[in-house]
């Protein structure tokens, strides 16, 4: 293995290559990689897919790029929209544009201007949205940062500390037509340790420290040194415990 | 499977830690996927876990984290071996487990010249040397322990198994038992002792990496 020298991969126009180890990948054009891909550096320009699973140190895409397979890597750049059908494994993700992954996410930071969708669980020490975002499982982050422009949603929301907050110049339109399109987050459960939120629909909120701000819908707060609520918020029942 | 639960609530008033520290840890793999269990109550849905297994891991989290950091106990209570391997030297030099039970471990597999151990086989002597310890069972059925171990274990039983020793009628069986769950046996037999692969690895994880700080 070791006298064997890796060699790079390029790809001009449209064309196609079979999976393995390469060193740098550059792609410009539509491009194809028919099987699993392992590579240190990855840069598409176009659309890329790859028919199989892919791991890389840095991960760079610009355009339409897809993944049959998992996704797992270092940095994972991508302006454009990106599909990945299995689970993402990456330290940094900063995605502008779309994100759509079928399993689950996993990793140290990501920072998404746009949309995001997940089927599966999602663990990030920092997870930053700008726009908006599907979680179909668990949302676990250490600091959840979002700045919603769109529909947000996930089943559960864990983390350290949660601030979620709404873009102010939004047009409603969208809500006239569908409630379920107004820009709000929807969740079932929030629990963390510094919870902060505006325009949120929870069952339940647990937290050490609770703000609930303008526009939230809670049935039932449970908080256990500071609670403050919005008179534009509407709130079931608080308990401190 | 009607083991003991812990609501998260309950759970968190007994403990003292936070829900930010109860998702960090979860985060960090300290505590696995499969220990959360949801349920639907009156309140909504709650999340409960198995107690004795959680309340165990808490307290040993806080007692170790101001040792080690956190990714440090991941690997403690990761059910994966790292690619270690240990010569018969060091093992005894270390106090990891009593001549006896490596030199029976030594005759019944039958190697022969300056073997060096890797985890798993050292895992066996382990669990070997902890069963003769504790009397439960014979040197005759140390044998039949460790030639059951060597064949299923890890690659057809899975990490997280139970090892248990029935009797019945002064015969001795060993079963082991993927996922470590429950299992129901006509009333003659009785169970001798029996032991959860998983913890045994976290305690000789500690044994080998104590020995190096």
């Amino acid at each position: 293995m070791e006298d064997q020298k890796i060699k790079n991969l390029r790809i001009n126009g449209m064309g196609q290559a079979a999976g393995g180890t390469y060193g740098k990948i550059g792609t410009d054009g539509i491009a194809t990689l028919n099987g699993d891909t392992v590579c240190t550096t990855l840069t598409s320009n176009g659309t890329l897919k790859v028919k199989g699973s892919l791991q890389g140190e840095q991960l760079r895409a610009n355009g339409k790029f897809n993944v049959e397979g998992s996704l797992a890597g270092e940095q994972l750049r991508v302006d454009g929209g990106m599909k990945i059908e299995g689970d993402l494994r990456a330290e940094h993700v900063d995605i502008h544009g779309m994100l759509t992954v079928g399993g689950s996410a996993f990793g140290e930071t990501l920072e998404t201007d746009g949309g995001l969708k997940l089927g599966g669980n999602a663990e990030f020490e920092t997870f930053k949205v700008h726009g908006g975002f599907q979680v179909g499982g668990m949302l676990n982050a250490g600091n959840l940062d979002i700045f919603m422009a769109a529909v947000c949603r996930a089943k559960e929301i864990g983390g350290e500390r949660i601030q979620v907050r709404k873009k102010l110049s939004t047009r409603n339109l969208l809500a006239l037509f569908s409630p379920s399109l107004a820009v709000r987050l929807t969740a079932d459960v929030i629990e963390g340790d510094d919870i902060d939120l505006e325009e949120t629909k929870a069952e339940v909120v647990r937290g050490n420290s609770v703000r609930i701000g303008p526009g939230c819908e809670i049935g039932r707060v449970e908080y256990k040194d500071h609670y403050a609520v919005d008179p534009k918020a509407t709130v079931g029942n608080s308990i401190q415990v | 499977m009607n083991e003991d639960l812990i609501s998260k609530k309950e759970l968190l008033d007994m403990t003292g830690i936070s829900y930010g520290q109860l998702y960090r840890w979860k985060r960090k793999n300290l505590i696995p996927e499969q220990w959360f269990i949801r349920k639907s109550s009156f309140t909504g849905q709650e999340t409960f876990f198995p107690r004795d297994k959680m309340l165990q891991r808490i307290d040993r989290i806080l007692n170790m984290k101001d040792d080690l950091s956190l990714d440090a106990l991941a690997d403690v209570f990761s059910p994966n071996t790292g690619e270690l391997s240990l010569s018969v030297g060091e093992i005894l030099e270390r106090n990891i487990v009593s001549s006896t039970s490596l030199n029976l471990y030594i005759e019944t597999i039958g190697i022969t010249e300056q073997p060096q151990f890797s985890f798993e086989q050292i895992l066996i002597i382990y669990v070997l040397d902890k069963l003769l310890r504790s009397g439960d069972i014979s040197l005759e059925e140390g044998r039949l322990l460790v030639r059951t171990l060597e064949s299923y274990f890890p690659e057809q039983t899975g990490r997280e198994v139970g090892v248990r020793l029935t009797r019945k009628m002064g015969v001795g069986a060993f079963l082991l038992v993927p996922g470590d769950v429950d299992i129901f046996m006509d009333s003659e037999v009785r169970t001798v002792t029996r032991l959860a692969m998983a913890q045994c690895t976290e305690e000789l994880k500690l044994l080998i990496g104590g020995g190096d700080a």
